[in-house]
């Protein structure tokens, strides 16, 4: 789907730009995107590597694993298989913890240490595998308790109450995630009942 | 409400103290442990380079060529049948595809039409409850190598659909 989707994205621009007259455009916005790009990943290299070194500790003082704990019970509903893999159950509390409090820097290192754990029990090396299906799943739905970015850009723009919006987000965040948890579920009970067919 | 930002202050300080004070205490080499971790950290950095500059060029193409508005007139018609403000409708498409771009335009819309109008408050909530479903995907898949994504995308879309529904609904309740 992916290819698809970025194929068809860069069709459909360069054929508007065509008709649009606007043919200097196109390398002048593969010039700035791709230097922004590489500028962006450099500018996380930093925040990933401090925070992979930090959980690094975390890992080996057994500290993920006390988290791990505390959501087990919720989470091995979600991940029936990862039942036995306390290390990976924490990284993914830890993950979504971060997300709900709105810590992006620590949330995207998290994110891609769970999925590098994630990815030693897949089976099949280039697809995602059923568990990493729900855990991004879980991570698209947006769920959020504190969104901080945002109210500072509203005090920014002079909002009397910022934080007004803060149950609103809480409720509509939480519809996202429970009805993109329910589609990756049914999808992937649907891909499961086909290949029994097979 | 302070008390929850305030909170939110303390937790990276709290967090460091608790992994480094366990850390130590366990008698565990703190220093060398985290220079292990950072160097796998900066590994999946660098594995990420081409997935973002894949993603980053094809989303700024599709903006800077005209598509994007192209796209955003053919939804006009349905939004004026729905009495919704077309500026939403913009948030809305650009959310799942760039983040910066998102937040730019939720900025824009909350001092043109004020933070606390209807519209101010519905672009917030649009903010920030979707998330940027192209980046992370791309990200979370391309950082352990993962070319099929299944159907992550359409899981993604869908979820941030609900999302967007339901804020223009609660916009709605704010409204009246």
């Amino acid at each position: 789907m992916i290819n698809t989707i970025w194929f068809f994205l860069i069709f459909v621009s360069i054929f508007t730009a065509v008709a649009d007259g606007r043919l200097t455009t196109v390398s002048e916005s593969i010039f700035k995107s791709t230097a922004h790009a590489v500028e962006f990943t450099i500018g996380l290299a930093g925040a990933i590597a401090f925070w992979s070194g930090m959980l690094k500790i975390a890992e080996v003082s057994g500290i993920t694993r006390i988290i791990a704990r505390l959501f087990q019970p919720l989470l091995t509903r979600l991940f029936p298989v990862l039942k036995g893999h306390r290390n990976i159950i924490g990284l993914i509390s830890m993950t979504v913890t971060a997300n709900l409090l709105g810590l992006g820097n620590v949330a995207t290192p998290l994110g891609l240490k769970t999925m590098e754990e994630l990815q030693k029990l897949n089976p099949k090396s280039e697809r995602a595998s059923d568990e990493i299906c729900t855990f991004l799943s879980l991570i698209l739905g947006g769920l959020c308790i504190l969104p901080t970015t945002l109210i500072a850009v509203r005090a920014k723009a002079g909002s009397t109450n910022p934080g007004a919006i803060l149950i609103p987000v809480i409720l509509v965040s939480l519809t996202g995630t429970i009805t993109g948890l329910t589609a990756n579920y049914l999808l992937l009970r649907a891909h499961q009942w086909f290949r029994r067919k097979e | 409400m302070a008390w929850l930002i305030k909170l939110s202050h303390w937790c990276i300080p709290i967090l460091l103290l608790a992994i480094l004070g366990t850390g130590y205490y366990k008698k565990i080499k703190v220093y060398e442990v985290f220079i292990q971790g950072a160097i796998e950290g900066l590994q999946t950095t660098f594995k990420l380079m081409p997935y973002i500059i894949a993603i980053f060029t094809a989303i700024g193409l599709f903006r800077t060529s005209g598509a994007l508005e192209w796209l955003l007139r053919l939804f006009r018609p349905v939004l004026l049948w729905l009495h919704l403000p077309p500026d939403l409708l913009t948030l809305g498409i650009l959310k799942p595809l760039s983040g910066s771009a998102a937040l730019g335009t939720t900025a824009e819309l909350l001092s043109k039409y004020g933070p606390d109008s209807v519209l101010g408050m519905t672009a917030s909530i649009i903010q920030g409850s979707c998330e940027t479903t192209f980046y992370v995907i791309s990200l979370y898949l391309g950082s352990v190598g993962i070319r099929d994504s299944r159907h992550l995308i359409a899981v993604g879309l869908i979820s941030e659909l609900a999302a967007f529904a339901m804020a223009l609904w609660i916009g709605s309740l704010i409204g009246h």
